[in-house]
């Protein structure tokens, strides 16, 4: 009995802290490791609302760093982007500043990261997003390219 | 009458399993009347073995009024199944219905209409801009256009 308790308690643990962005790169800066959660804007959503937009998780950071943290951004989304099915990146002067990958994953189970970098001065905008669902690429910008 | 040299090959035997019952009985009433410390190893053996009759006397008695281990443990293991599944369908739910937020400079708000809203003008902001590079590079290569 023990046992079996101890088995349960271990698989609910491991559902609970599994994090959806846990085998991605760019998955601790969602968890303010790379960037200070205070320094930054995290929206989740996670609910009913995202079933017209076919996708179960919304999880986006904004924040503004410096070239050494643009640097580490950049470095982790384009090591995910190895692993991408689909990826449109675009630099300028050898910097990432606008990237959309896409993981098509089985059961139409698609996660997607899409990476923004606005530099002015110096200082650079970073917004960063990850979600995931049924939806696809051309549904989303179908449903948001509208909605500008 | 049966002298000390007796009881002592009584007991040798007894240590080899070799004594009938009757030869144990008159052993063991030997051995409750008896204080020759020859004697104390036997009784000791002899008291281990009586405890170890007596709990095991104790535990089949209350074992026979509840119902088979087997069955209890099916019924727990169930009890145990179902509250999990229970406690993991609930997180689920209340995480599928509750999980939104905007957590801004350390601030958290959970007003889900705001989150929505953010999220719609984020999204749009991103495919705004990917639908702008890509017109931008149509014009770039297609000038006369």
């Amino acid at each position: 009995m023990k046992r079996l308790l101890l088995i349960l308690t271990a698989l609910m643990l491991s559902i609970w802290t599994a994090s959806a962005q846990g085998n991605l790169q760019v998955g601790p800066i969602f968890d303010g490791k790379v960037v200070p959660p205070k320094v930054m804007k995290e929206t989740f959503i996670k609910s009913a609302q995202l079933d017209p937009f076919n996708l179960e998780q919304y999880r986006s950071v904004s924040f503004t760093g410096d070239d050494k943290v643009l640097e580490e951004v950049s470095r982790r989304v384009l090591a995910d982007a190895e692993n991408a099915t689909d990826q449109e990146i675009h630099m300028n002067e050898g910097k990432l500043v606008y990237a959309i990958l896409t993981f098509e994953g089985a059961n139409r189970n698609n996660r997607f990261i899409c990476y923004q970098c606005v530099s002015k001065n110096g200082s650079n905008a970073i917004t960063l997003v990850y979600m995931h669902g049924p939806a696809t690429l051309d549904d989303l910008k179908r449903l948001f390219k509208t909605k500008k | 009458m049966k002298n000390k040299s007796y009881y002592l090959d009584l007991a040798e035997r007894w240590f080899d399993a070799l004594l009938t019952e009757d030869e144990e009985r008159e052993l063991k009433a030997f051995l409750a009347g008896t204080d020759d410390p020859d004697f104390d190893e036997v009784k000791a053996v002899a008291g281990f073995f009586a405890t170890g009759k007596a709990v095991a006397a104790e535990k089949a008695s209350v074992d026979a009024h509840r119902p088979p281990v087997s069955l209890r443990f099916r019924w727990a293991a169930a009890v145990a199944i179902a509250a999990s599944l229970a406690l993991v369908a609930a997180i689920g739910l209340y995480h599928r219905q509750n999980d939104c937020y905007i957590l801004a400079y350390g601030e958290k708000s959970t007003d889900s209409q705001a989150a929505l809203a953010d999220m719609t003008a984020t999204l749009a902001g991103l495919f705004g801009e990917s639908e702008d590079v890509s017109d931008e590079l149509f014009d770039l290569f297609n000038p006369a256009l």
